[in-house]
């Protein structure tokens, strides 16, 4: 008879899932499950800080389609994890967040242990499902039961609190049974009815003037390969969510960039869209003229794998539940079966002519050889050195804005940005950035962030010099919280409040945690810096100088969807006056 | 001058057909719009305004009080309109926010928001005298 710890069936369970990696901030009360690990066919990846090391199962999670496993200690450990586990809730990202907890008889409630907090309680909101798992024979059925939950329909995090005794307790292995994940989750994916298929075939050949707007359920899915086979068949335009990013090349005939004119333009003039895998959140304008047509007018069909997201935002003509992978695929294939493919449609250039219009003049800003640099100018310089499969990372908050102008996505899970996602989450970047590069270390993996944001995940370029990581990190330095200010400076008449930093050399931190370091602040030195950085090999931080003054020209109509409700903010009456 | 009034529209003609900058921008983009600027009786604006334009080969032919069938017709409250003079807020920002309704075809609309960006702009040249409360935005003009 052999006996093991809680510790080390939670490690067969992951074992038996596939998990490579586990990501966190170690703890005494963990040490069962560490001692588990160590030596097994997992690694743990130790972090400084317990966000961090979930933004990085996180990041890990939304480039391999896996699930992302992190863990943290009791109290301060659970509470740190909240930043990272929330946007991976908002984003329907699947993490599996394994908190320590005291002791059985000490916890639940809480009697004035030291690190005592109600973790149960405090994940209850951002995660789709957790427990407390009380008893070392009850670990195989909820960490199945966790894994499940996790992967099965709209994806999330999962959450299970073990008691530290739970972890520590021993129990006869042969007491319990590790299944393999097919006897405990589905591994093949919902389809929807044939009567739902006609009748969805039946409206898009019928319609005269469709658009496919595809969001993150496409990629989560994997069904990236039918959405375009359907937009080209029928030469549909393709517009994305931001999301949704990757699903279609960006530099594709038929696909419109976010929010370009073009995509406005298609969304709002077509008579079907077809959406899937969206629920048509705030950044795509909830769904509503005159970015999009009226309802009644403009057909929808919505395609998800929840049924809550269906007519979330705006009342839909046709939804489905099902995968996007799958429906797609029926959907594709009955189409083929009755009518050939379409050659063009007229309305498509006329997209292509508006995007192009929205573009160039970020384009030409992007060649600017001004001093202080412009930050499309950086941008610009980063995207166009690395290849169009790297992973790039996005950081910031006016940093993220300008990144979506000449940012440009070419593959599948090659975006990772919470800052322009559903959580609108700063200080993801560096962890997302390892996450990403652990997952794929072959890839070129590329992190463009705000000073603001960076000094969230600093301390990580040590987490990334210890695991030998090549990650080129470009601080856009404007020492201030750029989009706060930004905001003072339109509508507060420049009367600042909480948004300056002190001047940072972000290269020099960089260089005293063994990494490459470069400050750049003529632009004409960008690209050499960014092809030194990449063959330092080190993890490297190109600390770039960027104009302060510089607003994205679409700070306003962000600030407005932000703001939607609430009086204007009141530009003060002097600087009126300087009209008169 | 009064926002909308008669004198005032005969300003917005001159001043628009005295920039190349912005016949070059709209030389080919004939049509003709209706604006209808909404009343507010609660901050003091009592009375609505309806005005419309022809633009042809970068001019404007024509312009009139009232209204007329034409190919866009944009619409708002009385103080999106003073937003929009006063720079307070951008075209393209306005009709994002639903706060400029538009009948027409709305790819024109966006082809065709830069240069109406800049003829906003344009506008600010003319001392503008606002209704009720808004009369705090009045400007003097280009001097």
């Amino acid at each position: 008879m052999t006996r093991i710890t809680g510790g080390e069936v939670i490690k067969r369970v992951l074992e038996k899932e596939g998990v490579r990696y586990v990501f966190g901030v170690p703890g005494d009360q963990l040490y069962p499950l560490l001692n588990a690990i160590r030596g097994s066919s997992i690694e743990f990846i130790t972090f400084h800080d317990e966000a961090s090391a979930a933004h990085a199962a996180d990041a890990y999670a939304r480039v391999t389609g896996r699930i992302g496993v992190v863990i943290g200690t009791v109290g301060p450990g659970g509470a740190n994890l909240v930043g990272g586990v929330y946007p991976a809730f908002a984003e329907g990202i699947p993490l599996l967040v394994i908190t320590a907890q005291n002791q059985t008889f000490r916890s639940y409630p809480d009697h004035g242990s030291m690190q005592a907090l109600d973790q149960y309680l405090l994940f209850k909101p951002i995660t789709k499902w957790n427990a407390v798992v009380n008893s070392w024979g009850r670990i195989v059925e909820l960490m199945e039961r966790a894994v499940r939950e996790a992967l099965t329909g709209a994806p999330g995090p999962v959450h299970l609190d073990f008691p530290s005794d739970v972890l520590h307790a021993t129990g006869d292995e042969n007491e319990i049974k590790v299944h393999d994940p097919e006897s405990y989750r589905p591994v093949l994916q919902t389809t929807a009815s044939q009567e739902l298929i006609e009748k969805a075939v039946k409206m898009i050949l019928n319609s005269k003037n469709p658009v496919i707007h595809a969001g993150g359920g496409v990629l989560r899915s994997g069904a990236e390969k039918e959405v375009l086979e359907l937009a080209e068949y029928l030469q549909i335009p393709v517009t994305t969510s931001i999301s949704g990013r990757g699903t279609i090349p960006e530099d594709h005939p038929l696909c419109l960039i976010p929010q370009s004119f073009g995509a406005i333009a298609a969304q709002a003039e077509a008579d079907l869209v077809i959406l899937v895998g969206t629920k048509l959140g705030d950044l795509d304008f909830w769904g509503r003229p005159p970015i999009w047509g009226e309802e009644g007018i403009q057909k929808v069909i919505q395609i998800d794998i929840s049924g809550g997201n269906i007519a979330l935002n705006r009342h839909v003509d046709l939804g489905i539940v099902g995968d996007a992978k799958e429906t797609l695929s029926a959907i594709l294939k009955r189409i083929k079966s009755i009518t050939g493919p379409v050659e063009k449609r007229e309305k498509n250039q006329e997209y292509k002519t508006l995007e192009r219009q929205w573009l160039s003049e970020y384009e030409e800003i992007s060649t600017s050889d001004s001093i202080p640099i412009h930050p499309l100018r950086a941008i610009g310089e980063m995207r166009s050195f690395y290849p169009r499969d790297a992973i790039s990372v996005i950081d910031g908050g006016n940093t993220t804005v300008w990144a979506h102008y000449i940012n440009r996505i070419y593959c599948p899970r090659c975006f990772i940005s919470s800052s322009a996602g559903d959580s609108g989450h700063i200080g993801t970047g560096v962890a997302y950035a390892i996450g990403a590069k652990i997952a794929y270390p072959e890839k070129d993996v590329y992190c463009i962030t705000g000073d603001g944001a960076f000094g969230y995940g600093l301390m990580e370029l040590e987490t990334a010099k210890r695991l030998g990581l090549q990650i080129t990190f470009m601080v856009l330095n404007d020492s201030s919280w750029g989009m706060i200010k930004s905001g003072q400076t339109l509508y507060y008449d420049k009367k600042y409040v909480g948004v300056d930093f002190l001047e940072i050399r972000y290269d020099e931190i960089a260089r005293a945690m063994g990494c490459f370091g470069e400050r750049v602040t003529d632009p004409k030195k960008l690209r050499d810096a960014i092809k030194r950085a990449k063959e330092s090999g080190l993890p490297a931080v190109i600390d770039v100088k960027i104009d302060p003054e510089k607003i994205p020209p679409d700070f306003q109509t962000l600030a407005s969807i932000w703001l939607e409700g609430c009086e204007s903010p009141p530009r003060e009456l002097e600087e009126m006056k300087k009209l008169q | 001058m009064r926002f909308g009034s008669n004198e005032y529209l005969q300003k917005v003609k001159e001043i628009t057909n005295s920039d190349e900058k912005y016949e070059q921008m709209v030389k080919n983009e004939d049509a003709t719009y209706t604006f209808i600027i909404e009343p507010e009786p609660e901050k003091g604006v009592k009375d609505g305004i309806v005005l419309g334009y022809s633009m042809k080969n970068g001019k404007m032919v024509d312009i009139w009080p009232g209204e007329r069938e034409t190919d866009f017709v944009i619409s708002g409250s009385y103080g999106v309109w003073v937003d929009l003079v006063t720079g307070r807020m951008g075209v393209t920002s306005a009709f994002l926010q639903r706060k400029l309704r538009i009948r027409g075809e709305f790819s024109r609309i966006l082809k065709l928001s830069k240069p109406t960006e800049y003829w906003i702009q344009l506008l600010r040249k003319i001392p503008t005298e606002f209704d009720g409360v808004y009369s705090k935005f009045n400007i003097g003009g280009e001097s």
